[in-house]
């Protein structure tokens, strides 16, 4: 019982020295991860891209035009799609509360030009019967299902704590614990990625990241389960469990003056197995490239 | 036929002089002062108002410009140039000139030829705020998607 009590408390000093460390935000003008407060920020990208789509009958989201908004306060910040409150902003760790909305319904788009055009997806409820027991990729035989097929998914708003620690000016270790807040999917997900700059010659700028995006069970049942609301046989009912997707992340950008640059970017999320085996998914990957021009205002 | 070889020597010396003169203006022989060289401004951002005085003087008439461009303290980077005010055929300027900057700036006095503008002079005007302005982590990648 001593042990434990030691165990504790030597926890705790930790936790008290980590939140004691002064708070100095050690940011500057010239560093690209810094930016100024109490201003806006607003910066458009124009070109080519996409997001690939791995659902059934998914439509993939084009990318021409990107824009981003951001504002950041002495505590409070909007960045693109995040609002957020920074309760312990020190020079190394920054934490914060956050809200942004979750990904996964957009995938889920009803007005994919071959819901009105091609017939290629949809079926009758009887093409939805395997021939063998769903084993998803165990047998050949994989039902599948079409986002039309199943009952509307709702857009879920998260919120939950950010973590930033920066161990040193281009390194950065990112974590992230959200629920959704409009009692949507009734779960966690997280987030944890290590991101690196690379600058070369002021101009050239490079960035790496790998990471990976955990869906609580509840998550993944709500989005690529299927059940009695789906209206479908339950044959090929399925249910949801927690997954892991790793993923890493390239992007380059050449700064061709203050305001002007070229930037380009890689994306790769790997599926995982527990979501894929879902009778909507066709693909193992998550892609997102974009080449293109990007104005700062 | 009789020549006078001293004025004709005059005459030749005086030519050869205006014509190396008129192609090449250098920033020796320019002289320009821009006042006030500092603006002072509440906040880093705000913009300042103020009238400048420009005075330049040439060896011989020219034909020139002055331009503005925003300097980036941080990068030493400058952005693309104004033109702000001309001159034809000048030797002597003093005027008045009322400007708004945001951050420093660089002005630069360029000769207008067909082929190049040759830079005479500069001048920077810096932009001082009273309160320094701040900076914080950017807590989202830029321009990312996910």
């Amino acid at each position: 019982m001593n042990e434990m009590k030691n165990y504790l408390s030597v926890l705790l000093l930790l936790f008290s020295a980590l939140f004691l460390i002064p708070v100095q935000a050690q940011c500057s003008a010239d560093d690209e991860n810094c930016v100024p407060v109490n201003e806006w920020q607003f910066s458009i990208a124009l070109g080519a891209g996409v997001i690939s789509n791995p659902l059934h009958e998914g439509k993939n989201i084009p990318l021409v035009i990107i824009p981003s908004v951001s504002f950041y306060g002495e505590r409070w910040f909007f960045d693109k799609n995040t609002l957020g409150y920074s309760f312990y902003p020190s020079a190394n760790l920054i934490v914060s509360a956050i809200s942004q909305p979750n990904r996964e319904n957009a995938f889920f788009s009803r007005w994919h030009p071959s819901n009105i055009f091609v017939d290629s997806f949809s079926q009758g409820l009887s093409d939805f019967v395997p021939d063998k027991a769903l084993e998803g990729e165990h047998t050949n035989t994989k039902v599948t299902v079409n986002i039309s097929d199943v009952s509307k998914r709702k857009w879920a708003l998260d919120g939950g704590i950010q973590l930033n620690w920066f161990l040193n000016n281009n390194t950065q270790v990112e974590a992230k614990l959200l629920h959704d807040l409009n009692n949507v999917y009734q779960g966690f997900n997280g987030q944890l990625l290590l991101s690196r700059n690379y600058a070369q010659h002021q101009q050239w700028h490079f960035n790496t990241t790998i990471g990976i995006n955990w869906l609580s069970a509840a998550q993944v049942d709500y989005y690529y389960g299927i059940d009695w609301q789906d209206n479908l046989p339950s044959t090929v009912n399925h249910q949801g469990k927690s997954s892991f997707n790793p993923y890493f992340k390239l992007k380059a950008r050449y700064q061709l003056n203050t305001q002007w640059s070229l930037v380009a970017s890689v994306y790769r999320e790997l599926i995982a197995s527990n979501i894929r085996h879902s009778p909507l998914v066709k693909d193992k990957t998550i892609d997102t490239v974009f080449i293109g021009a990007n104005y700062a205002f | 036929m009789r020549f006078n070889l001293p004025a004709v020597s005059a005459v030749m010396l005086m030519v050869a002089q205006y014509l190396t003169n008129t192609a090449f203006a250098t920033e020796r022989d320019i002289e320009m002062t821009i006042k006030p060289k500092v603006c002072q401004v509440n906040q880093a951002g705000d913009i300042c108002e103020m009238t400048i005085n420009i005075a330049w003087q040439a060896l011989l008439p020219l034909d020139t410009c002055l331009y503005q461009r925003a300097k980036n303290q941080s990068q030493e980077q400058t952005q693309d140039k104004n033109k702000t005010l001309c001159w034809q055929n000048t030797k002597a300027a003093d005027t008045k000139l009322a400007i708004k900057l945001s951050e420093n700036t660089l002005f630069t006095l360029e000769q207008q030829t067909p082929e190049v503008n040759l830079v005479l002079a500069q001048q920077l005007i810096s932009v001082n705020s009273t309160v320094p302005k701040n900076y914080r982590r950017r807590l989202r990648a830029d321009w990312s998607l996910f």
